[in-house]
């Protein structure tokens, strides 16, 4: 679960205000979209989400993790916790695909065996099981894509975060992307999306949450109608015990 | 809340996986060669200098130390003493600290050895000139640098005549060592600075690169152990391959420029150390400073990555 109450946000670089009294609330296992134009706050709200950026007011809550104490050193676990695909990939240029999504196991000192079968599985996921010993600048941009989302989810996070995964793709990829979003969050994560490509997030039936200037100015459930008062209602949720759903799938597949 | 919190702490906080990130730290070495082989050849430059400067800090030290050796005071007593104020000039002096050694030399003795220094057969003088010598004591000082307080301490012991000395090349000895220990002692430190400034100079241009490796390794959960410790070995290995190029280096060093040292060490009757002679020192020395420099370095550098979180972060050059 994420919650913001009545949080306040400004960049001390520059005295931004990204984030103006904000409030939302996200369950397990849903799917939101954050959509804006630049500027309007949505990476801020990841940021946040992610301990990049500490709050100046309100409280934040993301699982089991209260970021507004938060220590520094607690942060590595709580990003344990999420899987985080960037609009530029954020790829290693030096590795390997595999190498790129084994890299989130590695850092928490898994075995190389239950690196090996995780790997395989979550590529086989995201279709890129023949690419495994290529190089990223030898991947199209869709496949460094999904290479991103397989690093995101080979550790089996409960929360996907995707900061406009689909900014730097065309509109059959960002498709393509985008399903892969909704497979993922079928298998029980919870996935946050920001863009500001409003027809791909209406090409899909999820909840979608507006901000303008650092405020939420519209919150819509999926196939729901505008209801500004969502951000304290509980959206029902899937059970989501999604580490065990892609354990399981992952066995299956051996 | 907090035991699911703990699960998921434990869940996800296995072992470091160090031969993983040593493997890490010498692909690194090999990727970023040519700073790796400019971090190599300055840090061996200044390693050079540091062992080169303690080198000389050592022969330094033995050449002065063998003047000391050869530092003996003759006192002279006043004459017509008994053997009872014999004893007991021996057993002052011998008492007086800094005073390694005390020989007692007769006058008959003192003068066969003038008349051999100048010379001379003693029976040709015989009841041409009495012996004007008086009895004497020989006495060696150990530390050079309490000269002045060991000559009054020896002038003041009862029925000393007088005290003969070379006091101005002593004293000369002693301030020049004082002079080049300071000087060693100051190159050193100003190269053990700039050493580490340019390893974390060079490590931080390397990093710049790796700006992204490091924000991708935070996002998924890395430690700062782990995100440190590839760039620790980096550092460490460049340490230790300037510090075994130092090494080769100060012997080569050494066979040049030994002979010109050893002939001025010569005029002193002194004679110099070699590499040989201090090498498991040099060895441990050089490996030492080379992994010690090397490691700090790496830390110094990556401390401000370390810290930073994102807008904070990005706006690090």
């Amino acid at each position: 679960m994420i919650e913001f109450k009545n949080v306040t946000m400004k960049y001390k670089t520059n005295d931004v205000v990204a984030l103006d009294n904000f409030n939302i609330r996200i369950d397990d296992g849903e799917f939101v979209f954050i959509v804006g134009a630049s500027g309007a706050g949505k990476s801020s709200f990841l940021n946040v989400i992610m301990g990049q950026e500490k709050v100046d007011s309100g409280i934040v809550r993301v699982g089991t993790y209260n970021l507004n104490g938060i220590k520094n050193r607690e942060l590595p676990y709580l990003r344990r916790m999420l899987g985080i695909v960037f609009q530029d990939f954020r790829l290693i240029p030096k590795m390997t695909v595999y190498d790129n999504v084994a890299f989130a196991l590695r850092v928490i000192g898994m075995g190389e065996r239950k690196i090996t079968k995780r790997v395989r599985y979550v590529l086989k996921l995201v279709d890129l099981s023949k690419k495994s010993n290529c190089f990223p600048n030898q991947l199209s941009t869709g496949e460094k894509q999904r290479v991103a989302i397989a690093r995101a989810l080979v550790n089996n996070p409960g929360v996907i975060i995707a900061d406009e995964p689909t900014g730097n793709l065309d509109p059959v990829l960002s498709n393509e992307i985008m399903s892969l979003f909704d497979k993922i969050n079928s298998l029980g994560a919870t996935v946050v999306v920001v863009t500001h490509d409003l027809e791909l997030v209406h090409q899909f039936d999820h909840r979608i949450v507006t901000i303008e200037n650092g405020k939420i100015v519209s919150d819509v459930g999926p196939k729901n109608v505008y209801n500004p008062d969502l951000a304290d209602v509980s959206v029902p949720s899937v059970p989501a015990e999604t580490e065990e759903i892609v354990e399981k799938e992952g066995e299956k597949d051996g | 809340m907090a035991k699911k919190k703990k699960k998921n702490r434990r869940k996800s906080s296995g072992g470091l996986n160090t031969s993983y990130l040593t493997k890490m730290g010498f692909k690194n070495l090999v990727s970023n060669r040519s700073m790796s082989l400019s971090s190599i050849s300055v840090l061996t430059v200044c390693l050079l200098l540091i062992g080169v400067s303690f080198l000389l800090l050592f022969n330094i030290k033995t050449l002065v130390k063998d003047v000391e050796k050869q530092n003996v005071v003759v006192a002279f007593v006043k004459d017509g003493i008994d053997d009872a104020a014999l004893n007991k000039i021996n057993t002052d002096l011998k008492a007086i600290p800094n005073v390694t050694n005390v020989e007692f030399v007769s006058k008959e003795a003192g003068y066969e050895e003038q008349m051999k220094e100048f010379g001379l057969n003693k029976e040709m003088l015989n009841g041409v000139i009495e012996n004007p010598l008086p009895h004497s004591y020989r006495i060696t000082v150990s530390n050079i640098e309490d000269f002045n307080t060991t000559l009054e301490a020896i002038k003041n012991v009862d029925n000393i005549d007088t005290v003969r000395e070379s006091q101005e090349i002593v004293n000369q000895i002693s301030t020049l060592q004082k002079s080049i220990t300071a000087i060693c002692l100051v190159i050193v430190a100003v190269l053990i600075v700039v050493s580490l400034f340019i390893i974390a100079n060079t490590i931080r241009i390397t990093m710049v690169s790796r700006k992204i490796d490091i924000q991708v390794m935070k996002s998924v959960g890395a430690t700062n152990v782990f995100i440190c410790w590839p760039f620790m070995i980096e550092g460490i290995i460049i340490g230790l391959i300037s510090g075994v190029i130092a090494l080769a280096l100060t012997y080569v060093f050494q066979l040049t420029e030994g002979d010109a040292l050893s002939s001025l060490f010569g005029l002193f009757g002194s004679t110099t150390i070699s590499v040989s002679d201090i090498l498991p020192i040099l060895i441990v020395g050089y490996i030492l400073a080379g992994a010690l420099l090397g490691s700090f370095g790496s830390v110094v550098s990556i401390r401000k990555y370390l810290k930073k979180e994102g807008s904070e972060a990005s706006s690090i050059v």
